[in-house]
């Protein structure tokens, strides 16, 4: 998985070559929209004392935790207020990630 | 909603008992029925009240195998069919040879219902049965059911949803009636776990029933699915239960189990079980 805000931004070879010009959004166009609304979810996030990365796939937003926020999970309402803000930032699903092997 | 509940019997508001005995009415003037049996809550509920009402030599269930029907249901079905001295037939149903079904769309379910009836109708009409049945209910009508065009096309009846019983009333006769599937979670085919679009295959399927099974034996009850994305799993359980799984260690342990079966990322979900979760993905809506 390598859905980062950072490596989102669509290279020449994912736009489909160094002299394509894509008239409808194709994967890297997608993929750079995903980085974003990572992005604007995890901004959202920060201030209101939830920090954590996120990374997008498609409609999925994943939530990596920092150490201050993973504890705080445990609460329904903390989980609502991320999935609501998921929500606003054009997510249809946010989960978090589990484990070693995630990221 | 409105126009498959039949007026000729009590109203959908009307109590489960009521509408128990308008089902047995309902049976008894078809006279003999083909029941699409899966061993869920449904199709036992209307399997088990096909034979008290008409007997065993004017019932048949019948459970349709394919790799998108979990090994663990089937096995289930069969055991509950031999409680009840069911009659059953199993037939093998491989809606995945259809690149229809395969290719994944929005009405996957569609295809896989015309290759069920395709072969359970003929069935029917080979053994003298009057009608072919299915266990939808009430509810599942108001839900996005691509599948029940096929039924229709097909001649199927579903008297569950024409007298309007509720996935609620059935669980409620069945447990009067002492059927081991009155509690048990509802359990759609594998390939609902796979976001339309993305392919079907029997590799996929296997790997999402292995782990559905792994957090099954790890102690995962109630509702469960493994949503695949292809390297990524995403769980979803109960919102009550993610205190209890998500403390360490067990998180750890939901991980590898999944990991366990073939993904390489695993989440889970934050908002906890949706039935038809990745209709919203796929931006799809009841009718």
């Amino acid at each position: 998985m390598r859905r980062s805000a950072a490596a989102a931004a669509p290279t020449r070879d994912d736009a489909g070559g160094a002299h394509a010009t894509p008239t409808t959004a194709g994967p890297a166009a997608r993929r750079a929209t995903h980085g974003h609304r990572a992005e604007r979810l995890a901004s959202a996030l920060a201030p209101r004392g939830l920090p954590c990365r996120v990374e997008a796939r498609e409609g999925l937003a994943i939530v990596y935790p920092a150490s201050a926020l993973e504890s705080r999970l445990v609460d329904p309402a903390v989980r609502r207020q991320i999935v609501a803000l998921g929500q606003e930032c054009g997510f249809t699903h946010v989960a978090v990630a589990l484990g070693a092997g995630t990221g | 909603v409105t126009d498959i509940v039949s007026s000729d019997y009590a109203s959908p508001g009307a109590d489960p008992v009521a509408k128990e005995a308008d089902l047995a009415r309902w049976l008894r003037e078809r006279g003999s029925v083909l029941v699409g049996y899966s061993g869920g809550v449904d199709s036992t509920y209307l399997a088990c009240v096909a034979l008290q009402t008409l007997g065993p030599d004017h019932v048949l269930a019948v459970i349709g195998r394919s790799p998108s029907y979990p090994m663990e249901q089937w096995t289930r079905a069969r055991d509950v069919a031999a409680r009840l001295a069911l009659p059953v037939l199993e037939i093998d149903t491989a809606e995945l040879d259809d690149p229809r079904y395969a290719a994944n769309p929005a009405n996957r379910c569609y295809f896989c219902k015309t290759t069920l009836w395709g072969r359970l109708v003929p069935v029917a009409h080979s053994r003298g049965l009057a009608v072919v049945i299915d266990g939808t209910n009430a509810d599942d009508v108001r839900d996005h059911r691509p599948g029940a065009l096929a039924a229709r096309q097909h001649g199927v009846e579903s008297p569950l949803a024409t007298l309007g019983l509720t996935k609620s009333d059935i669980r409620e006769r069945s447990r009067a009636l002492g059927l081991p599937t009155w509690a048990q979670p509802s359990s759609p085919c594998l390939s609902s776990r796979i976001p339309y679009g993305s392919p079907v295959t029997a590799e996929r399927l296997r790997r999402i029933e292995t782990a559905e099974g792994a957090l099954r034996t790890l102690g995962v009850s109630g509702d469960l699915r493994v949503r695949d994305y292809g390297d990524l799993a995403r769980i979803e359980m109960p919102s009550l239960a993610f205190e209890h799984w998500y403390a360490a260690p067990r998180r750890e342990q939901l991980s590898a189990a999944v990991r366990s079966a073939g993904y390489e990322h695993v989440v889970l979900d934050l908002a906890g079980f949706r039935s038809g979760s990745l209709n919203v993905l796929a931006g799809v809506h009841a009718p």
